[in-house]
């Protein structure tokens, strides 16, 4: 797996996102491009060209799930990994969530110090 | 004359005529009030049937609705007549609608029962179309040698809807209150760790304060969703084989860092030989961190943490110790119950929901294990869990010795050591008492398959404590091998009197001997466990029931009422525990023929729901699984293998 620069990282929570943000561009050295919304993803996703998907599952419009869906289907994406972060971690969640085809689904709260660190681990492991 | 005699005729004709009609109109006053009577009582159960909450309903062999009462008017839609003369298949959806005709015919050709004696979760279907989930018990009444069928009928799609919105509930709130936690926490890691700029020396403690109780709520909430799942029976179970060495030492190495934390050592006393335990990975660990870190919490500063295993020859224990100052009595009691602590002040000042052992004690049992507790003063407190092993390590010729732990009592360190050695060398555990008081004490601390006593111990007869032993109901069964320089003759007609021996081995020691006397002693032990038929369709309940009896006898298995019916004509058997909803009948067959057989094997029913009054008579004991804890299910078979002299 090449090394992972640049995440696209789909949050509807702004806290969150505030957090997310220098847990892997400050604490990580992450390019992120932050979308609030599924359907803002989609809009950015190809131009941005991102090395990592990281997604919330419950947002308001198309969640989650639906935009993984959406965004695998477009080719120049179809093999970038994705990760979902969620604080729906019941084993028949994560697994659900496992088959859409992330490789990893991160329990929310997350430690924002270990979240790079856990990212970069879960891609060169997967 | 004979007008005379005709005028007296006539008279007593009249008199009779008389008494005839009085006795008619008294007749017809008691037939009129008894007709009354009649029709208020029909009234009275008519007001009855339709006021109860229950449908209530009646057919014939055929099918054919005879009655139909208010609450199944309620229930269903139809008025009684359009039930009442029609088939009761109108009530119920594809496939239950074309397959009743078969269940009645199979019944009443065979006697076989699917619901009959009994009750399960069917479905319905309601005039608007509706098909619902409803619990439905029938029994069986003879009326002039017909038999008619009497369903009882509860709607369960409120209840089910109601338990569907709470676990909705229970995780929409989980997920509403981990959002706002994850900005909390997140915020709070980030100001701790000091990337954001250096925090004044007088706001640190305050930070510090805030990570530890967002880190609680976020704990309790996940024990809260435990805790749900547990009770609505939806925690899912990934059970596998798993060495219990690797599993344990992963645990130690994830608790390390909160030990250290609170400047306690953990100490792992682990074992040689590797040891399969059957068990979910994931919720192992959780069951160990929770104990870990209980004992932890509880441990002065510098304490030590033990993590020990205990095998034995079905079983294994798993230790874990701390040298704290013990739980207070009035808590013992209450340890495993939720939101227990020993006092209100304990979850601030260590931390915890008090759902911890809760939960540990629900997943153990659903390992098949039993998890229990010893703590004193002086001492600390210890608690433990004792898991069924795989089958791959139960008794056989290779591994006999390699789980049995011996207790050695003897007074004498020099043969007490050569002892231990010839044992150890035969592949088994030994541990050594120099005097009765260590051996009471090592006997009420481990399991022991096996003692060897010196009979003449200094300080206290080792007659006397062996008779003494034999009083005590968790030490009666113990196998034990008298070692003595005494001549068997001498002391054997005092002997037998007071106890059930092995082996007499005279000193000094011979070491075939002993090992012979050893082997002889565990076959022995084998030999005498009593023979349970479970008799069981559901393969976890089946995994279950066989686990947690282990220790308390040979379980076989049936699947079904005839397999069940062939092993009991085939094999002798001390108990059967019985499900009464079986894929090809009614547990009340088996029943039905070990009465007429007059077979009198004690049974225990052991079935999702409750069995009516009349069954119960025929029975030891009726259990409900769902209400029914290990415990509580080993302590009434010990009871009715022991009144039955099997024990």
């Amino acid at each position: 797996m090449a090394e992972i620069k640049k995440i696209l990282y789909i949050e509807d929570e702004v806290d969150i996102q505030t957090i997310a943000k220098i847990a892997l561009e400050d604490i990580g050295g992450f390019k992120l491009e932050v979308c609030s919304s599924g359907e803002e993803a989609l809009a950015k996703a190809e131009a941005f060209a991102p090395d990592l998907i990281l997604l919330d599952v419950m947002m308001p419009g198309i969640d989650g799930p639906q935009t993984l869906e959406a965004l695998q289907k477009i080719a120049s994406l179809k093999d970038v990994p994705a990760i979902f972060m969620t604080a729906k971690v019941q084993t028949q969640e994560v697994q659900h969530l496992k088959s859409l085809g992330a490789i990893e689904v991160i329990a929310k709260p997350f430690d924002p110090m270990s979240l790079a660190q856990t990212i970069r681990e879960t891609v060169n492991n997967s | 004359m004979l007008d005379k005699r005709i005028k007296a005729m006539m008279h007593e004709f009249k008199e009779q005529y008389k008494e005839n009609e009085n006795r008619i109109k008294e007749i017809e006053e008691i037939w009129g009030a008894q007709q009354e009577q009649l029709h208020n009582e029909k009234e009275l159960s008519n007001a009855i049937l339709d006021n109860i909450y229950e449908a209530v309903l009646t057919i014939n062999p055929l099918g054919t609705v005879l009655s139909y009462n208010q609450a199944a008017q309620n229930i269903f839609g139809y008025t009684p007549d359009e039930v009442i003369g029609k088939n009761v298949k109108m009530l119920m959806p594809e496939p239950f609608h074309s397959e009743h005709d078969g269940y009645l015919q199979n019944y009443m050709q065979t006697g076989e029962a699917k619901i009959i004696g009994t009750g399960r979760e069917v479905q319905g279907e309601r005039k608007d179309g509706e098909v619902f989930p409803l619990f439905l018990a029938v029994t069986k009444i003879m009326s002039k040698d017909i038999p008619i069928f009497v369903g009882v009928v509860r709607d369960l799609s409120e209840p089910k809807r109601l338990e569907k919105l709470k676990n909705e509930f229970v995780s929409t709130v989980s997920h509403e209150l981990r959002t706002p936690l994850t900005s909390i926490s997140g915020s709070l890691n980030l100001i701790e760790s000091g990337v954001m700029g250096e925090v004044g020396e007088k706001i640190k403690p305050l930070i510090k304060i805030a990570l530890n109780n967002s880190e609680r709520l976020i704990l309790l909430i996940n024990d809260i969703l435990d805790m749900e799942k547990i009770e609505s029976g939806q925690m899912n179970f990934e059970l596998e084989s798993v060495e219990l060495n690797t599993l344990l030492q992963e645990a130690i190495k994830f608790n390390e860092g909160y030990a250290s934390k609170h400047n306690v050592a953990l100490f792992f006393e682990a074992l040689e030989n590797e040891l399969d335990v059957y068990v979910d990975k994931h919720r192992m660990q959780q069951v160990m961190s929770n104990l870990i870190s209980n004992a932890v919490k509880f441990s002065p500063a510098e304490g030590i943490v033990t993590i020990k295993i205990i095998p034995n020859t079905r079983r294994v224990r798993v230790e874990v110790h701390d040298n704290g100052s013990g739980i207070p009595q009035e808590f013992k009691k209450t340890i495993f119950s939720k939101f227990a602590q020993a006092d209100a002040s304990d979850a601030k000042q260590k931390g915890g929901t008090g759902l911890g052992l809760n939960i540990t004690k629900a997943i153990i049992e659903r390992f098949g294990g039993i998890i229990n507790f010893r703590s004193n003063v002086e001492e600390g407190t210890s608690f433990y869990f004792d898991l069924p092993l795989q089958s791959k390590h139960e008794l056989t010729n290779e591994n006999i010795h390699s789980q049995t732990t011996v207790l050695i009592v003897e007074d004498d360190f020099d043969i007490a050591n050569i002892l231990k050695v010839i044992l150890q060398n035969e592949g088994l555990y030994c541990d050594i008492a120099y005097n009765a008081k260590e051996a009471k004490h090592l006997l009420n601390t481990k399991i022991y398959e096996l003692m060897t006593l010196d009979i003449m111990l200094s300080g206290e007869d080792g007659l006397r404590f062996l008779e003494e032993l034999r009083k005590d109901e968790r030490h009666k069964n113990l196998s034990v091998i008298v070692i003595s320089a005494k001549d068997e003759k001498n002391v054997n007609s005092k002997l037998n009197l007071a106890v059930e021996l092995v082996d007499w081995i005279n000193k000094p020691i011979e070491k075939d001997k002993l090992v012979a006397s050893l082997t002889k002693a565990i076959q022995l032990k084998e030999q005498t466990l009593p023979k349970i038929l479970h008799i069981e369709d559901n393969p976890d309940i089946a995994h279950l029931v066989k686990a947690i009896l282990s220790d308390e006898g040979d379980v076989d298995l049936a699947i079904d009422v005839a397999s069940g019916l062939e092993k009991i004509k085939t094999s002798k058997y001390d108990l059967i525990i019985l499900d009464m909803m079986l894929p090809d009948g009614s547990g009340e067959t088996i029943l039905q023929t070990l009465k007429e057989n007059e077979n009198n094997i004690p049974v225990l029913i052991f079935s999702a729901v409750d069995v009516d009054a009349k069954l119960k008579k025929d029975v030891k004991k009726a259990l409900v699984k769902s209400r029914t804890s290990n415990t509580e299910l080993i302590e009434n078979i010990k009871k009715i293998l022991h009144d039955k002299g099997a024990l």
